[in-house]
This record gives C-alpha cells, structure tokens and sequence, in this order.
C-alpha cells in the first residue's frame, strides 16, 4: 500500500462540544463518509435541532439518505445502459433514449444521458443520434415502430412523467404514430411513483434505487406521530418564503415526498424535505444547507 | 480510498498517527483529542473510519490505540508518514512576487537608505 501525503485536512471545531454529543457526531462522521465534506452544513443543520428526538430524527435521516456521488453515478450509468441493452433488448436501429427535459433550461435528465451515452459508444450499431437532449425535439424524431426510452435522474411522486409522457403519446397521435414502445428510466424513483407510472401507457419502467418516504414508510403509531412532530418543529424554523416560493408547498418535500436524495454537484430535488436545502430561517438570516436547490 | 493503491493521509491523521505513537501503547480517548486539540467530530471520524478499516486501528468505547499490525505499519512507514515535506499553498510564494535570490556566502550590502536614522545606534547597544 502506497503512502501519499496530502496537505489538504478539515477544520478543527471552534469550540468543545458536550462529550455525549461529541460521541454521536464522531460516530456518524465514521459510518457515513460523505458527511465528512458536508461537515459545516450538516453541523449548521443540527444546531437547528432543540432537542434530542430531532437530533436523533436528523441522524436517522441522514443514515436513510441516498448521497449519489460523481462515481455512484459512473455505476449506475452502467446498470442503465446493461438494462437497456439486456433486459429490454433496445434495438439500436428503432430506439431513442430520450432525456425528460422539455424547456430550454438545464436538467439533470440530460446530465444523466450525457454519463451514459459514452457507455454505448463501444456497442455495436448505437450512435450518437439516437440520444436526444430534449423532450420535445425527441416527439418529433420519433418513427412508427420505434421505442423511446425516456430518461431522468429522478422521479418523485410521478405526477411530471405522468404529465411528459401523455404529452408525448399525444404528440404522437397527432402524427399519426400508432406504433411505438414507451420505456422510462431513471437512477431513482420513489415508490409512491409506481402507482402513477404503473398506470401510463408505457412498456416497462427501471430505476437504480427505489426510495421510500422518509418518515411515513419507515415509522408506525407513536413513532410516526413523534418523528412527524420533530420534523414539523424543525420546519417551522425555516423562512416562510424565499424568492416567492412558499415553505408551505415544500412541508416534508414537494407534494409531501418526503425524499432522502441528491445527486452530489446536482440540483437537489424539491422534493426532499427541506431542511436539507431551503436556504433562509424565519429569522430572515440565510443558511448554509446541506444542498442546493434552485427556487425562482 | 482506494486502499489496495493508495493511502491518502492528511496532516489531521499525521498528528493524530503522531499522538497516538507517543502514548506508547496507551489508548488515546477520542474525546479527549476533540478537548485537547480542537480535533472535529468529523476529522476523528473521518480517522477512525480510515485507519480503522484497513485494521491499523482498533477503537474500544471511544478509545484509539494501534493494533499489532497497525504498530509494524507505523515503523515501516515512519520516515514518509511523519517527515515528508508538505507543500502548502498557503505558504508558496507565487513567483512574480518573489525577488531575486542571494546566493549562500555572496557579500550584501544594504541599502543604507532603506534602513532606520538609529539602525547602527540599535545594533550597537
């Protein structure tokens, strides 16, 4: 085993923390390693907590939480392209892969098919034209027979793939497009979503990770009503606004999501609970959260 | 980490390695480094997780100390783990700030302008 030294280290804390305290932060730190470079954010977050059943739902969450970093990613990319080449047998002369995203802004979904495109490039009679950056450009290139594998980084409660995919079959019903395969793919979905997509016409879906609900699919009785509590309290701390965004759309995530997910240099979703992303107190002073999600 | 290539230690594990050397075989509490050193939750943690799965650590009810082969390991490794140069950027001069250098023993005469109305009186006393 080769020795390198590396001048770059952490921060000292500032100040000395109670024993007990210090022990479990020291022992979360050892067992969830991508905490070590969220350190001054996650502490911020914590200092939030006034007592410990919301220190012990913070450390709970963050062991639940799917931190997706730049090589998880490389991972997954290959699961996807090994799920569309194998299980689903994509024919390369009759697919798109299609990334979710339909405006002009950036989306994770095209960050997505850009990791994975490269996974193709050593197979056989794939090329580059058979990804599509855009929604909306893919519902135009689109052939009779062909299949559209639709991608994104994540699905949430399933209401926007609902929304873009009966977009599409319209678009394509409009050109008179009988035949064609709809699959969608993602590196995660939530469970809630499959009841959506188990209802829109598409062939078959995939996701890496399955996630469950924060708090509701993991706590029962008494526990679920304290944990849900805890969360509230600690919620009622953040602003009410921000840009013009209401807190109250954002409670425990978009549409109550309650995700425990980001993707690492990525957009977070809004539906992840907002304690990890939104960014003012109601005291009007801004936070450094954990994760950043764009509002406005 | 990949531990089969190669291991990164930082100038928080070179101290930590350095105190834990020094005990001479007594358990170092993590508390106590945390108290003494200003040590985060998060370097400690990050150092136990590190050290700890390779198996040159061993951590008993938030006590550190070196297992055997932990021990071996720091003797072999002693000369780069604790007297490798560290080049910090903090400390590099860039190089359009920096002057020309005077060679070791070359004769120096300063620039008795540049120097204080009282310098020789000072030297003096």
């Amino acid at each position: 085993m080769d020795i390198q030294i590396s001048a770059k280290s952490l921060p000292k804390s500032r100040q000395v923390i109670d024993p007990q305290v210090f022990t479990r932060l020291r022992r979360l730190f050892t067992e969830i390693s991508w905490l070590v470079d969220l350190e001054e954010n996650f502490l911020e977050m914590w200092n939030l907590c006034s007592d410990s059943h919301q220190q012990d739902l913070v450390i709970e969450l963050i062991h639940r939480f799917s931190y997706i970093t730049s090589r998880d990613v490389k991972l997954f990319g290959e699961m996807i392209t090994n799920h569309i080449t194998t299980q689903w047998e994509a024919d390369p002369d009759r697919t798109l892969i299609i990334a979710f995203a339909d405006s002009d802004k950036p989306d994770g979904s095209q960050a997505l098919l850009q990791s994975i495109k490269d996974k193709f490039a050593l197979k056989d009679r794939w090329s580059e034209n058979q990804f599509v950056n855009k929604l909306t450009a893919g519902a135009y290139k689109l052939k009779s027979g062909d299949a559209a594998i639709l991608i994104d980084d994540f699905v949430g409660t399933g209401k926007t793939a609902k929304n873009k995919i009966t977009w599409l079959v319209e678009k394509l019903q409009a050109r008179h497009i009988t035949e064609y395969k709809i699959f969608m793919v993602a590196l995660a979905m939530m469970e809630p979503a499959k009841t959506v997509l188990n209802l829109l016409p598409i062939e078959d879906y995939f996701a890496c990770l399955w996630l469950c609900r924060g708090i509701s699919d993991v706590y029962e009785g008494n526990e679920l009503v304290a944990r849900t509590q805890s969360m509230t309290e600690i919620e009622e701390l953040l602003g009410k606004s921000f840009k013009g965004r209401n807190l109250a759309t954002y409670n425990f995530g978009y549409k109550r999501s309650e995700a425990l997910f980001s993707l690492e240099a990525h957009n977070t979703p809004n539906n992840v609970f907002p304690i990890f992303w939104w960014p003012v107190l109601n005291s009007g002073k801004k936070r450094n959260p954990m994760f950043r999600h764009f509002l406005g | 980490m990949d531990t089969e290539q190669t291991l990164i230690i930082n100038t928080t594990d070179r101290t930590i390695l350095r105190y834990l050397y020094r005990s001479s075989g007594t358990p170092l509490s993590l508390f106590q480094l945390h108290n003494d050193y200003s040590f985060s939750p998060a370097q400690l943690g990050s150092f136990v997780a590190k050290f700890g799965e390779i198996g040159i650590i061993d951590l008993h009810n938030e006590y550190i100390s070196f297992t055997d082969f932990g021990k071996k390991w720091l003797i072999s490794h002693r000369n780069t783990i604790f007297y490798s140069h560290v080049q910090y950027d903090w400390k590099e001069i860039p190089k359009e700030m920096r002057k020309r250098e005077i060679d070791i023993g070359s004769l120096y005469l300063p620039q008795k302008r540049s120097l204080g109305k009282h310098f020789f009186e000072d030297v003096s006393k």
